[in-house]
């Protein structure tokens, strides 16, 4: 009985694996990401018994406290040293261990869609770096939820910790191109109303948006306890502005068009970049939420990679 | 005015190029997508009006360019001259070619002079139909070859290829000038240009200069050319010359007699840096020595030969000097006769001529032979073979006594003269060649007879010798002349007292005449008791014996009886290079003269009495040394000096064409322009590489490591 599910979840896993995440993830890349975990630094609200530690008290080893004996409690709990002491009955609580709740916010809005030289688009890039999240999240027997989203919410998948589940929320994004319009910090709202239980987000998004607003929605969320992380995902072109000729450029959100010379802007714009990128990283140092910038033409698997050991080292 | 004004279209159109390539580019600019403009726009705000204005600069220096390009090959031109629009009005065209020796210099393979004769050929080539040209030859005086316009130019090429260049210097002022008249005939409509072919000697310049001198109270009132008359000069020669030539030679004593020995000094002249050089004489055709000089430096560039005892006879000699650029001028040619000792021959009676006689036998036995004649017997006598004719008191003579003493000092004799109281003075008016007629014999009063001689010429080569040892000669003169008239090419050599000439010297044809102030007796004075008047007497007999000088100057023409006074018949006279001299018959003054003409080739001319007779050197010719000098000339100081307005100055045949097409025609700035539009087109391309590379080089301050963790440069976290 045990094998067959296994067989059959491992038959499953194999077909379900070919169908969904290798449209992300090349079997080397799940490779080096197998033995690579998703830890959270603060406590999290799972559903399911994990490694991670939870505001409840549970079955674990770990004591947590004692409280006086009430109806309902098991007699076995009581501690008798306590009672020989005090004469009255106290029971031991123990920390609770729970799994880990993750949820991907994948921005979908057309900036998203664009793609400089033959590197992958940013949005292709971000389900790519979504999908390795997930791998690792699911590796862990934690739990994966995804809100795909543009100018709203679009797709919202609950958390669970299979891989067919991880595998048809990745068929989402598959079905899912960058649609057009923007509103990051209404759907990071969004997501704050709707995931109540303290679970880790993880934003990956390119952020173009007013950054005030981004950063006061990132601030609800972590008002509400979840632990945040934001995948900036960036392409070369737009972060060191290296065309070689004058062009009329139109954005790809506003459909706005913009007749500009590279050569003569380069430094400026060079300029207002860095500042956005600033402003973002001590809006977000300030609420302890982990940034960091992803761009395009960097190698994703060495990406996850390092950045999760970095997270796994500083949660020591 | 431009020559190729359609290109001006090219220049407005091309000014629009650029716009025009403005607007084309923002058609045609490619339109791509962009995640976001917010930053673009940012930036563009930044960076809007420094942009717009470096754009508007590149726009403004590629207009430029365009506009310039246009106008380069409209070839614009400024006219400065000439009648026609287009230099199409025909024209008169004096070529003036300069002739002196120093033509002869050796630029490369060629002589200047080849050169010059090939540019004067390129310049009557380059005549169009209707132009003229005459040709003038300049040298001490112009030679016209073609001396009024014609329009043949195969006659002037024809003509052209007889000249040569001359043995002489040249002077370009009369040359010009000559041509300046030739064009005065020019028709209406006419240009007028003047061009002179010459080499970057200054000496054909200096008669400007002393013209200027001359007109020096009112320097614009004479122009040697009429003010429409454009100059150019054609300069051929080197900037540096270097030339090196014998310049003199002297002779001490100036007569060589047989068996006693000479000295012979020879100058040189040099023009360029110091050299180390070397001086050759030949005597006879075989070498005598060598001396090492340098030149020129004044202390050592004289080389001195002593002569070896010679036979009687006229020995040919040269000095020569190394090979240089101008070899014309490196041999100096000239003759030696060694005469056997002459006696003087003393006119007048036995008292007059006491003290003088007395004087040459016992004070000079051996030295000096002397023979003497009465007045009266003087024609009998052959006086060209008397050293000297003295006379002593011997006035008046006859007429044919007068003549034959006359042609005596024209052929090279010497005459002293000792006046004395038989003569008025009005027998000295007879004679042409004394050097002053006294008017009146004075008494001298006793207390102004004591009187003393004083040396005016104290370096002359009669005084010289004797000045030394004798101090300060006094007389006591009772009797003394008061001179009417000094002949204007008289020198006084001794004076007495308050500048009363005691002793006159004038050069009368090829010989000198001496001639005292008191007389050679007792009663006039104690001169003939004084200690000086042995030295005197001897040093005059030989002074100025000498018959011929070794040497003449190359010249058209020379009269032989200076030369030769017993030349009897028409002798026949070769050249160095053995061709017949002409010698033609003149009649001067009544009289038949034979004259040798064209002596102008530098050696040894030889002559035959008769056709029995073996050929005798007559005369060594050289070259006038003044041309040898051939300091150059800049193009600020031709003009200086001459004051032409319209003088226009080339080194080479191609600025020469060049500087006489912008003359008339006008200048033309296309080159120029193409020149500025190159040097825009270096600053467009400098200037709009800097602002591309601005915006390549620009670095972005922002870095991530692999894992995404930002690291701001301090400038970028600052700017935030």
């Amino acid at each position: 009985m045990s094998k067959k599910p296994h067989s059959a979840s491992a038959d499953g896993e194999d077909v379900l694996i070919k169908d969904g995440i290798s449209g992300f993830l090349n079997p080397a890349e799940m490779f080096k990401l197998r033995r690579l975990a998703l830890l959270s630094r603060y406590t999290v609200e799972g559903n399911l018994a994990g490694a991670h530690r939870s505001p409840k008290h549970g079955p674990s080893s770990e004591f947590a406290s004692h409280k006086p004996y009430g109806m309902g409690d098991d007699p076995k709990h009581i501690d008798w040293r306590v009672m020989a002491r005090t004469d009255k009955y106290y029971v031991k609580q123990y920390e609770d261990e729970t799994n880990l709740r993750v949820y991907l916010a994948l921005d979908r809005s057309a900036s998203m869609g664009y793609k400089s030289a033959d590197g992958p688009t940013k949005y292709e890039h971000a389900c790519r770096l979504a999908a390795a999240v997930g791998y690792v999240v699911v590796k862990a027997r934690d739990s994966v939820g995804l809100f795909l989203h543009s100018e709203k919410v679009d797709v919202r998948v609950d958390a669970s910790n299979s891989f067919q589940h991880l595998n048809n929320l990745l068929k989402h994004l598959q079905k899912s191109p960058p649609s057009s319009g923007s509103g990051i910090a209404a759907t990071l709202h969004e997501i704050a109303a709707s995931v109540s239980r303290r679970a880790l987000i993880v934003v990956i998004s390119d952020l173009l948006g007013d950054e005030d607003e981004i950063a006061l929605a990132m601030a609800r969320l972590r008002k509400q306890r979840h632990d945040v992380i934001v995948f900036q995902t960036l392409d070369p072109a737009e972060m060191d502005f290296k065309l070689m000729k004058a062009c009329e450029l139109f954005d790809l959100e506003t459909g706005e068009t913009l007749a500009v010379d590279p050569n003569a802007l380069a430094k400026d714009y060079r300029k207002a970049f860095e500042a956005f990128i600033e402003k973002y990283r001590k809006s977000f140092a300030g609420m302890n939420i982990d940034y960091r910038v992803v761009r395009t033409d960097q190698p994703l698997d060495n990406f996850v990679r390092a950045y999760l050991e970095e997270r796994r080292r500083l949660s020591k | 005015m431009f020559l190729a004004p359609l290109f001006l279209i090219a220049a407005g159109l091309g000014a629009l190029i650029p716009l025009a390539l403005h607007f084309m580019q923002n058609k045609r600019k490619v339109k791509l997508p962009f995640p976001t403009l917010r930053f673009l726009k940012a930036a563009q705000k930044r960076s809007a009006s420094r942009t717009r204005l470096e754009n508007i600069l590149l726009w403004l220096i590629r207009t430029l360019i365009m506009v310039l390009l246009g106008f380069a090959f409209s070839m614009p031109i400024i006219k400065t001259g000439g009648l026609g629009w287009f230099g199409d009005a025909p024209r008169d065209v004096a070529i003036i070619l300069d002739a002196s020796y120093s033509m002869a210099y050796k630029n490369g393979n060629a002589q200047i002079w080849d050169n010059a004769i090939e540019a004067a050929r390129s310049i009557i080539e380059g005549l169009k139909e209707r132009d003229r040209f005459c040709i003038f030859i300049a040298r001490s005086q112009p030679e016209a070859l073609i001396a009024e316009p014609i329009g043949n130019k195969q006659e002037g090429l024809a003509r052209l290829k007889t000249v040569t260049f001359g043995a002489g210097s040249s002077q370009m002022a009369p040359a010009i000038e000559a041509a300046s008249q030739a064009l005065k005939k020019s028709q209406s409509g006419y240009e007028k240009e003047i061009h002179v072919i010459t080499d970057n000697q200054a000496l054909p310049w200096q008669g400007f200069a002393h013209s200027k001198t001359a007109d020096a109270v009112s320097p614009e009132s004479k122009s040697i050319v009429d003010p429409g008359t454009r100059v150019f000069v054609l300069m051929l020669g080197v900037s540096n010359p270097e030339n090196t030539a014998p310049f003199s030679v002297t002779m001490e004593p100036a007569i060589v007699r047989k068996g006693s020995s000479a000295k012979i000094k020879v100058t040189s002249t040099r023009t360029g840096p110091p050299i180390a050089s070397a001086m050759t004489l030949f005597l006879d055709g075989k070498e005598a020595g060598r001396r090492q000089v340098t030149v020129p430096d004044p202390a050592s560039s004289t080389g001195e030969f002593t002569l070896p005892a010679l036979g009687v006879g006229i020995h040919e000699a040269r000095i020569e000097m190394p090979d240089d650029n101008l070899i014309i001028d490196n041999s100096f040619y000239f003759l030696i006769d060694v005469q056997e000792r002459r006696p003087s021959l003393i006119v007048g009676y036995k008292d007059d001529a006491l003290f003088v006689r007395t004087a040459l036998v016992s004070s000079f036995a051996g030295l000096v032979s002397m023979e003497m004649v009465a007045p009266d017997q003087l024609t009998t006598k052959k006086l060209t073979d008397y050293s000297s004719v003295i006379l002593c008191n011997a006035l008046p003579l006859t007429g044919q006594a007068i003549g034959s003493v006359e042609g005596y000092v024209k052929a090279g004799g010497l005459l002293i003269v000792f006046p004395g109281s038989k003569a008025t003075p009005e027998d000295y008016k007879a004679w042409a060649c004394l050097p002053g007629v006294p008017s009146t014999v004075n008494l001298v009063p006793t207390k102004e007879a004591k009187t003393t001689l004083s040396w005016d010429k104290p370096l002359h080569p009669l005084i010289r010798p004797m000045q030394e040892g004798l101090g300060a000669a006094e007389l006591s003169v009772r009797r003394k002349f008061s001179w009417e008239k000094v002949n204007e090419s008289a020198e006084v050599l001794i004076s007495m007292g308050q500048k009363h000439p005691f002793l006159l010297e004038r050069t009368y044809g090829s010989g000198k005449v001496l001639m005292f102030g008191i007389s050679a007796e007792r009663t006039w004075s104690n001169f003939p008791l004084s200690p000086f008047f042995l030295p005197l007497v001897l040093q005059c007999t030989e002074y100025g014996s000498r018959e011929k000088p070794p040497f003449i100057w190359a010249t058209d023409s020379l009269a032989l009886a200076d030369y030769f006074p017993d030349l009897k018949g028409t002798p026949s006279m070769t050249d160095p290079d053995g061709k017949a001299v002409q010698i033609r018959s003149m009649t001067e003054g009544g009289k038949a003269a034979l004259i040798a003409a064209d002596l102008k080739k530098p050696g040894i001319y030889r002559f035959a009495v008769s056709a029995d007779t073996k050929a005798q050197p007559a005369f060594a010719v050289n070259l006038p040394r003044k041309e040898s000098d051939l300091t150059p000339i800049s193009e600020e100081e031709i003009k200086s000096l001459v004051g032409i307005e319209a003088l226009h100055i080339a080194t080479d045949l191609a600025s020469f064409a060049k500087q006489t097409q912008e003359s008339r025609v006008g200048k033309t700035y296309g080159e120029q322009l193409l020149w500025l539009v190159l040097l825009l087109l270096v600053i467009e391309f400098i200037y709009a590489n800097k602002l591309a590379r601005r915006g390549r080089d620009a670095v972005l301050n922002l870095k991530a490591d692999s894992a995404g963790n930002l690291n701001l440069s301090k400038e970028a976290v600052r700017s935030t």
